[in-house]
């Protein structure tokens, strides 16, 4: 009974997903990998350039910077949200009112992006809330230009990015830490496990599933972050706080040059699917337990 | 256990301090009185107008058609996406289908792609088979880009229901279908329900798909509409913006509300 | 709080069409006798919705057309947005955009329609001058008209003025004098800067190297100066120097909504186009009475005239409109005085249509001020260069404002930019 090969009834379960997501990508992908071979730019007409816009990428001396920050902004994706998600829904999950405490971290997700980046732009711009609180509470000295200069902008941005998205973590891993069978909870607790050791002993395991959706999803979105930059920097000052998504809609939307922004566009997927691929792989294997 | 619960509490509220001292920024100053507003964010109440400002802005930007449309898109969106991701995470899951990487990264791989490289292509394609500035052309793609990390969830929650439970449907008789509604699909709501609500929050939004293959008023969304108050060349005071973005996420926020109780309460019991 | 000053019939009539518009959606507005034309209309002008609804009035009145705006936030999304329109023939009838270097793509690609004849209509009716045609010509075809002829003065808070007893300055002594006195007293930058967007950068650029030189600035933009020309670096100079004088508001300044009060009540002086006159009379301030602005006085005393900073939006008509011939006919009605009188009351700003009379005061004293002082007009930064140049050139530019590149690091980056992009975009467009 073990290894069925199922009949092609199973493939009818795949169709009704595969069909909108190849109908919106196919093209796209298709058309953004054809430009990328191109010197397309604006509306006149274009040629085939071989290589050559993926050799310039490569040659680019802002390259650095750009990777510089998304290695940034992964590590700090992993480190924030996913971590204090996970602490915080651990938490949460043992004391009652857990629900204010949930819909607390959760609400900054639900705004938003135009609310969000108000918000944040106007406690770290120079004359914003920050300074002021800064004025009041007599640490005058401390005040900057956060949002001027690196590397505080990227802490910026990464401190308003943490605030909107650790409720999504957080409601990640309540679903895994809720899924754990409760009698196994018990028992760790009649062993007289503290909660540091009814953590990683018995419940960190069962999060297994559930942690390699938010790892994975953590690291696909921080290697891919465009929205957060664009919206408060621009990428800027001279190009600081660039992240490669904002490099390519750089080039392509307000360069017009669709081949270099295509070009980096089939690096940047390339890359996202490289790490997922490794990230994923134990996931993918254990499969092989059903 | 009672010093262990005063402990957590104290640290609980540490935490959420970070998130609620934020919030109660944007809260008052969205709500301050227009008469006392200068034009700077401010730590102190400056009046307090949420009925006023909420009217200001209502009046600023026509939400009605926006809102409307955005709640075509969101439930029907993220609905239909959420479902037909679970009927595939099954399969992945339950049915044992060949090359069952290949249809994991058909599935997923979507999720790799950055947006904006979606843009472009989409109104070419969208000009040329005529679903530019319609509804269902945006319903489709908002499905198509929600599928994939519904899929991804769905899938690894399902990989935790213990495989015995198939196996006894499957003695009982039951087909694929039966397997997937009466077992999978009850035993995987916490996650399907949070997929739900995430990519409605998405959908919800959601500005530059609307802005780039929708054209018209009654077809645009919500964050389209809401943009239009701000920029260089607005006249609309901060407070108001804010506070129509605040009605804006009202719908989203009350979704939470409700939903919690589905994702969270669920399977306590149950297992 | 949308206030602005409206003759009562315009306002009526403005009120009406905006409650159908509301009303019906955007449905065709009914009409018994004849049919009606809705050209779609795109923009990237936030807040402008009412001003081209007035517009459409005047249209339907004049030559039975209607507009249907649709608003687009985000100015990059739509000139990528409008490049795919271009392609695909599906988009608006009309548009707006941008003069100068800006619109070459445009008209060479195919996004715009040829309206020379539209002009030379115009011309000869003295509807419009002129002198603003060579800003929408490519190769000899004009391919859009203007959507308001901007100055870029220094507006001022008269109040304050008064109140540290200051006059318009007239030569820069007595500017750096007005500048020392606000700071001294009011305790704020006196002149207003950002880096927020990046473009705001080339605002003190091009401000300062025409009140030091006009011609040189004229050079620069047609690269037959080079950026680290030792006259260039002596502009770049003396604009650090008044950085570091802490003349000018911090680099995350915005200038937006309600955010003009704000500056000029503390006693900053903005510098900004006549656009942006529509802005401040939105938060209740009164032009002529509150405010006012004043052409900033040379620098170098040696030169006869005063030079201004000018500046003129586009509108064109979609090369692929199905309703082409339509849109054509629509923008010599724009043109017309009927229209332009509206939109010169609805905007607050200056129009083409030299026929109209300047109603706002403060434009109409600047207008009167560069015509009788022969002010020289001179095309924003903004249009005057290859495009790629122009965008990387602010990011330069907006890292030296905020002090992490020097002058000599400035003006060698933007020399290899220069080079570079100049040798592409003739590659590429020829010498337009």
């Amino acid at each position: 009974m073990s290894k069925s090969k199922s009949g092609a009834t199973t493939y009818l379960f795949f169709i009704p997903a595969l069909l909108p997501v190849l109908s919106i990508l196919l093209y796209p992908i298709g058309k953004t990998l054809y430009l990328s071979f191109t010197n397309s730019e604006g509306l006149t007409e274009f040629q085939f350039v071989g290589l050559t816009n993926y050799l310039n990428f490569f040659s680019e001396p802002v390259l650095r910077t750009t990777m510089g920050n998304v290695v940034i902004w992964t590590v700090a994706t992993l480190l924030l949200p996913v971590t204090l998600g996970l602490a915080i829904a651990y938490i949460v999950s043992g004391v009652k009112g857990s629900g204010i405490y949930r819909m607390i971290f959760l609400l900054p997700y639900v705004l938003s992006g135009v609310a969000v980046g108000t918000l944040w732009f106007n406690i770290f711009e120079t004359e914003g809330l920050l300074n002021h609180l800064l004025t009041v509470i007599g640490m005058e000295g401390f005040q900057k230009s956060w949002l001027l200069y690196a590397p505080t902008n990227t802490i910026a941005m990464i401190v308003a990015s943490t605030w909107a998205s650790t409720g999504l973590v957080v409601v990640l891993f309540t679903v895994g830490i809720q899924s754990v069978p409760l009698q196994t909870v018990e028992a760790g607790r009649l062993d007289g496990a503290n909660a540091w050791q009814l953590f990683w002993k018995v419940v960190w395991p069962q999060l297994k599933y559930i942690r390699a959706v938010v790892i994975g999803t953590a690291l696909a979105n921080s290697l891919r972050t465009f929205d957060i930059v664009w919206v408060m920097t621009g990428g800027g000052p001279a190009r600081s706080s660039e992240t490669l998504a904002v490099t390519m809609y750089r080039e392509s939307f307000l360069l017009n040059r669709y081949g270099a922004g295509s070009a980096i566009a089939v690096v940047l997927m390339i890359l996202v699917a490289g790490v997922s691929y490794f990230a994923l792989r134990n996931g993918v294997k254990k499969e092989e337990v059903m | 256990m009672k010093r262990q619960s005063i402990g957590r509490h104290a640290l609980l509220i540490f935490l959420a301090l970070g998130w609620v001292i934020p919030l109660y920024l944007l809260v008052i100053n969205a709500f301050a009185d227009l008469k006392r507003w200068d034009a700077i964010f401010d730590w102190n109440f400056k009046g307090w107008e949420p009925r006023e400002n909420f009217k200001l802005a209502w009046e600023a930007a026509t939400l009605t058609p926006g809102l409307k449309s955005n709640l075509f898109y969101g439930i029907l969106g993220a609905g239909i996406s959420v479902f037909v991701a679970s009927l595939a995470a099954f399969a992945i899951v339950a049915l044992n289908p060949k090359r069952r990487s290949m249809w994991f990264w058909l599935i997923y791989g979507a999720n790799l792609v950055p947006y904006p490289m979606l843009l472009l292509p989409l109104f070419e394609s969208f000009a040329t088979t005529g679903l530019y500035d319609t509804r269902w052309g945006l319903l489709l793609v908002y499905i198509g880009v929600a599928i994939p990390f519904a899929f991804f969830l769905g899938r690894n929650h399902m990989l935790s229901i213990p495989k015995e439970l198939l196996e006894a449907s499957k003695l009982d008789g039951a087909n694929k279908m039966q397997s997937y509604a009466r077992i999978f699909l009850p035993l995987s709501l916490p996650a399907l329900g949070a997929a739900f609500l995430f990519q409605f929050t998405w959908i919800w939004n959601d500005l530059v798909f609307g802005l780039t293959l929708t054209t018209s008023d009654e077809i645009r969304p919500l964050m389209s509409t809401l943009s239009t108050l701000q920029g260089m060349y607005g006249n609309v005071p901060t407070p108001v913006i804010l506070s129509a973005n605040f009605i804006a996420s009202l719908p989203t926020a009350f979704l939470y509300i409700v939903g919690q109780r589905l994702f969270v309460a669920g399977l306590k019991a149950g297992s | 709080m949308i206030k602005s000053k409206k003759g009562i019939a315009l306002a009526t009539a403005s009120a009406l069409v905006v409650s159908t518009a509301a009303l019906a959606g955007s449905a065709l507005p009914a009409n018994a006798a004849s049919k009606t034309t809705v050209l779609k209309f795109y923009h990237d002008k936030n807040g402008w919705d009412s001003r081209f609804i007035a517009v459409s009035a005047g249209l339907k009145d004049g030559i039975n057309v209607t507009l249907k705006p649709s608003t687009y936030a985000d100015t990059t999304l739509y000139q990528n947005t409008l490049n795919q329109a271009a392609k695909t023939g599906k988009g608006p009838d009309l548009l707006t955009w941008w003069s100068g270097y800006r619109m070459v793509d445009g008209a060479k690609g195919g996004l715009f329609a040829d309206i020379s004849d539209v002009w030379k209509d115009a011309i000869k009716a003295g509807d419009v001058s002129a002198d603003l045609q060579k800003q929408f010509m490519v190769g000899g075809k004009t391919y859009a008209i203007p959507n308001g002829v901007s100055y870029w003065p220094l507006f001022y808070n008269k109040k304050v003025f008064a109140e540290l007893n200051l006059k318009v300055p007239t030569t820069w002594d007595e500017f750096i004098n007005v500048l020392d006195t606000i700071k001294k007293n009011k305790k704020v930058a006196p002149l207003s800067s950002s880096v927020d967007g990046k473009w705001p950068s080339f605002i003190w650029f091009e401000q300062l190297l025409i009140s030091q030189d006009p011609k040189l600035y004229l050079d620069l933009t047609s690269n037959k100066v080079k950026y680290n020309d030792p006259k260039v670096i002596a502009v770049l100079e003396r604009w650090k120097q008044m950085l570091d004088a802490g003349y000018f508001t911090a680099g995350d300044t915005s200038f937006w909504g309600d955010q003009s009060k704000k500056l000029l009540d503390q006693g900053t002086m903005i510098a900004l186009g006549t656009w942006y006159n529509g802005s401040i009379i939105a938060t209740g301030m009164t032009p002529g009475k509150d405010y006012d602005a004043f052409v900033i006085p040379n620098i170098n005393p040696a030169l006869k005239t005063q030079s201004i900073i000018v500046e003129s939006g586009a509108i064109g008509a979609l090369a692929k409109s199905k309703n082409l011939a339509i849109a054509k006919k629509a923008l010599r009605e724009w043109l017309k005085f009927p229209v332009q009188a509206i939109w010169a009351d609805q905007s607050g700003d200056g129009v083409p249509n030299p026929k109209v009379p300047v109603a706002d005061p403060v434009i109409k004293g600047l207008s009167k001020y560069v015509s009788s002082n022969k002010v020289n007009l001179i095309q924003r930064y903004w249009e005057s260069g290859p495009v790629p140049l122009i965008e990387g050139g602010v990011e330069i530019l907006s890292a030296f404002v905020i002090g992490t590149k020097s002058v000599k690091q400035t003006a060698d980056e933007l020399t290899a930019l220069s080079d570079k992009e100049w040798a592409a975009w003739t590659k590429k467009y020829g010498k337009s």
